[in-house]
């Protein structure tokens, strides 16, 4: 609200020494056509502005239209006794005409109405201005347009074009043009057709323009008065032209630039306009008219349509040097560089990343597969040592069936050979043959399962305490000759559980040897070796414990024992327990070591599983 | 008829030498232990002993050590299910007339016992 009262005085203060200082100049615009007729609309907009800002003087302007240019049968009688009587009392300061009819107008009344008033003509080809006919009190600021160019440059930029089609209307000034068309035309002829649209009305135009054969362009001149005597908005004419046209349309005038046309020399309206502005100014400050000489201002450096050009595929190859493109939709790359750049180096790396990632997956998984093959390989071997220890026994419960064997067969060979033979011993020396074989076989079973390579093919599911009866079998014969009491107390409750059971007896044996070995310099008392299994029904376990009447491990090594390479043995790889565990793990199990009373105990236990339920363990 | 004291723990084993020494038209004392054969070495009228090396008590070896030892010289033949050299060495050592190897084929059990008896 201060701001706004502020602003009023301010004005008010302006205007008021404005009032005191200099008389507003008092300019009158006279338009052709009407205020809003391109393209001298154009031309009057622009020379508005450049006069307002050119001007030191406050400009009091009136402006008037001349009907007569859009109605040529018109008097011009009223018109002129209209501003007669507009300007009796108001002195004007400056008369500006736009447009070659406003000129004409200008000149032909000069004596009447505005006697001593100097004049400025403007908007106005250069051929439309009888100079002979100026005064000192007139200043021309003239435009020249080089149709010839306007050729050129469609044939420049579509070089195949057969055909140009010259809009044009049918109003005087019109027709002035069209004839100047044709002078500048008439050397193309050779190599183009020209057709004249001047005799149509401007929606016979329309319809011809939509059926128009390619290799066609169409050269938008004039629209003011069609051939029916309507008169046209030439912008509103072109775009309804540009809508229905399947073919590059051109024009020389800069007014329609950006409207449809595809652009090339064009006549410079910004510039038409600061010169009349400019002389305008000089005049209004009292310099004579007639001592202004100014050249006809030429067309600009060419300009084109960016659309236009992608339209008619125009490349930009084709356009004359110097030429500016205008209206350049910028493409994604353009108008997003940094977010495209961004997105993209996002993507890489995303790509990198995730190349890296399954890279260093696959070389995981082969990693982990090897490591997986070598525990397996040491796994295998340490069973293989174990074998080897038990090697001596094994030979001996393998051959003590052998022996049975051999001496049952040789002695029932001798008493096949007496008469009669004694049949029903032979019977049952061959059901002894029969029973010695299965138990030599049963070792070899034995001995390959703990010899060969295990699979994950090899998980099944078994009561573990068929697996210690299985050890107790194996490694009796070796706590015997180490004459060591080897006994088992197994539960009676099943303990089902999912594992390779060759693991688990290497396990075992591996847990049982250990004992034996412990107890290898005990002298005194009886050398016990004990294998318990139970249930922990609670925690959903089966437990087996291993214990020897050694002399106990030292507490401080209850947990090194199962590091690899630890071993009190002259002879032992170390590799014994941390295989234990490494197994048990695998399994889902957990193994320790504990002393009771003052001899060592190694239990693991592991999980009790439902037969159905899987759980997957690889060593 | 010729009398041959065999001590062999396993049953099985026992068994078969049993008959094969009986079809060679030999006696056969059967003992399951070095224990039970010394029990009753005073009655024994066998002309030669076969003994297995790993008994499960007192081994074969010190079983022809003991009867050296109390004066006795009984022709023992050993034999084993578990070759090696120490124990071979040791049975020599002990004394024997032959050591074989289980399984072994009838003859050389049968001409050992022939050497002595």
């Amino acid at each position: 609200m201060v701001s706004r009262v502020f602003l009023s005085v301010v004005v008010l203060f302006l205007a008021m020494t404005g009032e005191a200082f200099s008389e507003p100049k008092r300019v009158l615009l006279l338009h052709s056509f009407g205020r809003d007729f391109a393209p001298w609309s154009e031309y009057a907009r622009t020379f508005r502005e450049e006069l307002n800002r050119q001007s030191s003087d406050p400009i009091d302007l009136y402006e008037a239209s001349l009907a007569t240019a859009r109605f040529p049968d018109e008097e011009e009688g009223p018109f002129v006794e209209y501003l007669r009587a507009l300007f009796t009392k108001h002195r004007l300061d400056l008369v500006v005409a736009i447009g070659s009819p406003a000129v004409g107008f200008v000149q032909r009344h000069r004596q009447e109405l505005f006697p001593s008033t100097p004049a400025v003509y403007t908007g106005v080809e250069q051929r439309r201005v009888s100079y002979a006919a100026l005064t000192t009190n007139d200043a021309v600021i003239a435009i020249n347009n080089d149709f010839a160019a306007v050729v050129e440059n469609i044939l420049q930029v579509l070089p195949e074009t057969t055909d140009i089609i010259v809009v044009i209307g049918n109003s005087p000034i019109e027709r002035f043009w069209a004839e100047q068309l044709r002078i500048a035309f008439r050397p193309f002829e050779k190599r183009v057709t020209f057709t004249w649209f001047n005799e149509l009305s401007f929606e016979e135009m329309l319809k011809r323009a939509a059926t128009l054969p390619r290799r066609s362009a169409i050269f938008f001149a004039l629209l003011s008065v069609d051939a029916a005597g309507v008169p046209h908005e030439a912008g509103k004419a072109l775009d309804r032209l540009y809508a229905i046209a399947d073919v590059p349309i051109f024009s020389e005038s800069s007014v329609f630039f950006g409207r449809g046309i595809v652009g090339g020399p064009l006549n410079s309206i910004s510039a038409l306009s600061r010169e009349a502005a400019s002389v305008s100014v000089r005049v209004l400050a009292g310099e004579t008219p007639g001592d202004i000489k100014t050249a006809p201002i030429g067309f600009s450096a060419p300009k084109y349509d960016w659309r236009e050009l992608q339209r008619w595929e125009i490349s930009e190859d084709r356009l004359p040097a110097g030429s500016d493109v205008d209206f350049r939709v910028p493409g994604i790359w353009e108008q997003y560089r940094s977010q495209v750049t961004v997105g993209l180096a996002v993507l890489l790396l995303q790509a990198v990343a995730i190349s890296w990632l399954l890279f260093e997956r696959s070389r995981r998984r082969i990693a982990e597969e090897e490591a997986s093959n070598r525990r397996r390989e040491v796994v295998r071997l340490n069973r293989v040592v174990t074998a080897n220890v038990l090697s001596s026994s094994i030979a001996h419960e393998l051959n003590q069936p052998l022996g049975a064997i051999l001496s049952n067969t040789e002695a029932a060979q001798i008493m096949l050979k007496s008469n009669p033979p004694d049949l029903a011993q032979i019977g049952e020396i061959l059901g002894d043959i029969v029973r010695d074989e299965q138990r030599a076989s049963e070792i070899i079973v034995g001995l390959r399962n703990l010899l060969n390579n295990r699979t994950a093919a090899d998980l099944q599911h078994f009561d573990l305490n068929e697996t210690v009866q299985e050890v107790v079998r194996i490694v009796t014969p070796e706590a015997a000759r180490r004459k060591i009491l080897l006994s088992a107390d197994c539960t009676s409750d099943a303990l089902p559980v999912r594992s390779d059971p060759i693991h688990l007896q290497q396990v075992i044996i591996n847990l049982a040897m250990n004992g034996m070995d412990a107890m290898e310099d005990c002298k005194e008392g009886p050398r016990k070796l004990e294998i318990q299994t139970q249930q922990n029904a609670e925690s959903g376990m089966a437990e087996v414990a291993v214990s020897d009447s050694g002399k106990g491990i030292p507490d401080q090594d209850l947990t090194s024992v199962f590091d690899a390479f630890f071993t009190t043995k002259p002879h032992g790889t170390g590799l014994g327990l941390p295989i234990a565990r490494t197994i048990i793990q695998t399994y889902g199990g957990t193994i320790w070591a504990e002393n009771r009373n003052n001899s060592a105990t190694f239990c693991f236990k592991l999980p009790l599983v439902n037969p159905e339920s899987e759980s997957i363990g690889r060593v | 008829m010729r009398t041959i004291a065999v001590v062999e723990d396993d049953p099985s084993m026992l068994q078969g030498l049993f008959r094969l020494l009986s079809a060679h038209g030999f006696r056969v004392l059967r003992f399951s232990s070095a224990e039970s054969f010394i029990d009753s070495v005073d009655q024994c009228e066998a002309a030669c002993l076969v003994v297995d090396i790993h008994l499960g008590g007192i081994s074969g070896i010190d079983l022809k050590r003991r009867l050296t030892y109390s004066g006795s010289d009984f022709p023992v033949i050993f034999m084993t299910a578990v070759d090696n050299e120490a124990t071979r060495q040791e049975a020599i050592d002990a004394g024997c007339v032959a050591y074989l190897r289980k399984p072994f084929l009838a003859n050389l059990l049968i001409e050992a016992i022939d050497r002595v008896v």
